[in-house]
């Protein structure tokens, strides 16, 4: 009694409700998926911790942190040993692509694929509607556009970032082959396309997922791979009622 | 009511944030050499220097300058650090000073190079204070007095050294492996190095098997537009320009997505309070 008590006050109520009620779950994410992200979320927490003091090597205590990690060269050898664990997780994803297309034989633009398509447009336009209370929250399907932005920008970053960092890496071999001028280049869009990395991991990604009122403090999805099902009703609606005419497949899909 | 509380939210953040992106931008730094005539013995026996006597150095008192009374008082109102009579420390550093009389800078002040700046060509006294110059300096304090020392006349250098690696470790991070001014320059020799051969010997000393290519990276890499007769004029464009795509990108997407986060957050908020 006095337990429940205490923990009405301190959770908020959603996580009541979600205590009190016999949850029924899904698993939305396998634990492919999971330790991928896990390796992309650990890599990129590294990649951040090991170099962003020297890309802000003025401020104040960016040197007295450097030093905690063992000086600039070993911040450097944290950096590459994170960047090799992302480039990992990254090719997770790929593999399971590769399996998903070439041996499950599904393809990868219908409803339910993280490929981008026209209604994540117009989703993204009813949302904005939504903000400003002039119509519905808009139906998503297994993915939304957010969460599509999400997953495409890692590879956008890991092309850019990863591409460039792998010149400041080696460059005494790129030079080899490419103007100097090249890895001038290459320092400038790896340090600002990790600004913009970070800038949207650490504001838009956090709180898209973990912070908004409704999912505070922490949105277990991704780490448990578990949805309930009054969860997946609210936010992945299309995919949820698309699955309530196929109950063989929902029922597989429970989790026991 | 809600909708007045929301409201209110949102023009106190909008606010706040006017605010914080008024009050960064700091005082640029100013450089003043103050000339005083007091010379500290406390600190004088501190320095590098402290058991010389003071005609070691100065030497036109025991050339009986001073036995004709005080030297001449005009001498107050020159500039001690330009007038003074630096032969006196070949004596004692011979290799320092005909190191220094070989390079660039020693060119400048004797007149053989045009000097194109503003800036005086420094003489020993410029670049050590010969009173109170700390003795047995480490790597990394050498280091980390540069970007002052050189930096009083190569402003722009010094800024744009340390917008890379090599600055921001060796200056800003203490990273004794990182090169500073003078492992590339020389302290006294001062190598222009805008000849690549000259520039790739010495990148060599850190990287082995450094290419002539490699000389093509910027040490200081201007990120403006640049004047058309201005040294690597058509990379400091390209990097201008690769420069000002990048910002508007990274301005775009997080201004998009803070802003769509923002709203939302609002919408949320409201939907919260107002239990719709
Ligand atoms: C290592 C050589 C050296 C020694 C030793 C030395 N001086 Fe000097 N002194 C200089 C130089 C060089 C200057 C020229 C200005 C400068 O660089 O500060 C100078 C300048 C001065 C000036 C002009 C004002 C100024 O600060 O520029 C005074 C006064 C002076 N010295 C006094 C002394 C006295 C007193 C002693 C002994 C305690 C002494 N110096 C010992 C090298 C020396
Ligand atoms: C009479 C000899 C003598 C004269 C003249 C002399 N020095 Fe020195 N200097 C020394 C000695 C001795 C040291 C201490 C060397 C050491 O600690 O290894 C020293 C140290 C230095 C150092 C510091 C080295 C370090 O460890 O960082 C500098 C810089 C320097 N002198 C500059 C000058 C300049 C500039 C002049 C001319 C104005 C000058 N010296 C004239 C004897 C002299
Ligand atoms: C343009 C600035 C500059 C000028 C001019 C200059 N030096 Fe230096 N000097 C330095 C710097 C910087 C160092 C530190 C050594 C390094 O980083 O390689 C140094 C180091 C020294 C040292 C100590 C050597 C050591 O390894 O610790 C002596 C002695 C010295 N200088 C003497 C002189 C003398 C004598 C003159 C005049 C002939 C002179 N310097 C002119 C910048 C200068
Ligand atoms: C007192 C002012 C002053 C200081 C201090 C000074 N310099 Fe210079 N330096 C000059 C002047 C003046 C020139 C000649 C510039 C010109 O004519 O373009 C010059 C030229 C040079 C050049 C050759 C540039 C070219 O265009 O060929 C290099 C390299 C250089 N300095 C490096 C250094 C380094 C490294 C230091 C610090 C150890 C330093 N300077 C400290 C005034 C200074
Ligand atoms: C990693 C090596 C390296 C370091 C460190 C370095 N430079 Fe240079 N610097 C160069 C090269 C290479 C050039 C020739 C650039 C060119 O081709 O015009 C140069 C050119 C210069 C020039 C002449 C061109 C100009 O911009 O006016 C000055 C002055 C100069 N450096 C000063 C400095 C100063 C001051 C520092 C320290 C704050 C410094 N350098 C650090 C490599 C270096
Ligand atoms: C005193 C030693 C030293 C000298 C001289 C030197 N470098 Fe470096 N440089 C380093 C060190 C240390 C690193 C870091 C290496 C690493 O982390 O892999 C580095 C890194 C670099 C990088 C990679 C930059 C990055 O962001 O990771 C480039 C490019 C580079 N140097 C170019 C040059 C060129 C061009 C020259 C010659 C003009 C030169 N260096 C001279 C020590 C030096």
């Amino acid at each position: 009694m006095v337990l429940t008590m205490s923990s009405s006050v301190v959770l908020p109520a959603h996580l009541v409700r979600e205590q009190l009620a016999p949850r029924v779950e899904y698993w939305r994410f396998n634990l492919w998926h999971r330790i991928s992200h896990l390796l992309l979320m650990i890599s990129i927490i590294g990649l951040v911790l090991s170099r962003f003091p020297l890309k802000f090597s003025d401020a104040v205590g960016a040197r007295l942190f450097t030093n905690l990690l063992g000086g600039v060269g070993n911040a450097g050898l944290i950096h590459r040993g994170s960047a090799i664990v992302l480039g990992i997780g990254c090719l997770m994803n790929l593999v399971y692509v590769g399996y998903l297309v070439l041996v499950k034989r599904r393809s990868i633009l219908g409803p339910d694929s993280i490929v981008p398509r026209w209604k994540d447009v117009t989703d993204l336009w009813q949302h904005l509607h939504y903000f400003a209370g002039r119509a519905e929250r808009p139906r998503f399907d297994r993915f939304t556009y957010w969460e599509k932005f999400d997953y495409l920008a890692v590879f956008w970053g890991m092309a850019i970032i990863g591409g460039s960092g792998l010149l400041l890496w080696f460059p005494t071999f790129f030079a080899r082959f490419l103007p100097g001028v090249i890895i001038n280049l290459a320092y400038m869009a790896h340090s600002d396309e990790a600004m913009l990395a970070f800038g949207f991991l650490i504001v838009v990604h956090l709180f898209n997922t973990h912070l908004r009122p409704e999912r505070f403090p922490i949105d277990r999805v991704m780490f448990t791979g578990k949805i309930t099902a009054e969860e997946w009703a609210r936010d992945h609606t299309l995919e949820w009622e698309r699955m309530q005419g196929d109950p063989e497949r929902l029922e597989e899909m429970r989790v026991h | 009511m809600c909708s007045h509380l929301s409201r209110l939210v949102l023009i106190g953040l909008a606010a706040l944030g006017l605010l914080l992106s008024a009050c960064s931008g700091a005082a640029p730094p100013t450089a003043s050499t103050v000339q005083t005539w007091y010379i500290d013995p406390v600190r004088f026996q501190r320095g590098a220097h402290a058991g010389l006597q003071c005609a070691d150095c100065h030497t036109a008192i025991s050339l009986g300058e001073m036995s004709a009374g005080h030297p001449n008082p005009d001498r107050v109102t020159q500039d001690a650090v330009a007038t003074f009579d630096y032969t006196a420390c070949r004596r004692c550093h011979p290799q320092e000073y005909d190191a220094y009389m070989h390079g660039v800078h020693a060119e400048v002040a004797s007149g053989v190079r045009a000097n194109q700046t503003d800036n005086p060509a420094p003489t020993c006294g410029h670049c050590h204070s010969p009173h109170y110059n700390p003795p047995n300096r480490t790597r990394a304090e050498l280091i980390a007095s540069q970007v002052a020392t050189c930096g009083q006349c190569h402003g722009k250098a010094t800024e744009t050294y340390l917008q890379n690696y090599h600055g921001k470790a060796a200056a800003n991070l203490g990273d004794t492996s990182s090169a500073a001014c003078t492992d590339c320059h020389g302290a006294h020799t001062v190598v222009s190095l805008k000849s690549a051969d000259k520039a790739l010997e010495v990148c060599q000393t850190c990287h082995p098997d450094a290419s002539v290519n490699m000389t093509g990276f910027l040490i200081h890499a201007q990120e403006t537009v640049p004047a058309p007769a201005a040294p690597h004029a058509g990379e400091s464009m390209l990097l201008f320009v690769t420069k000002v795509l990048l910002t508007i990108l990274v301005v775009g997407v997080l201004g998009f997505f803070y802003a769509h986060t923002f709203i939302w957050f609002i919408r949320s908020a409201h939907n919260r309070m107002c239990g719709s």
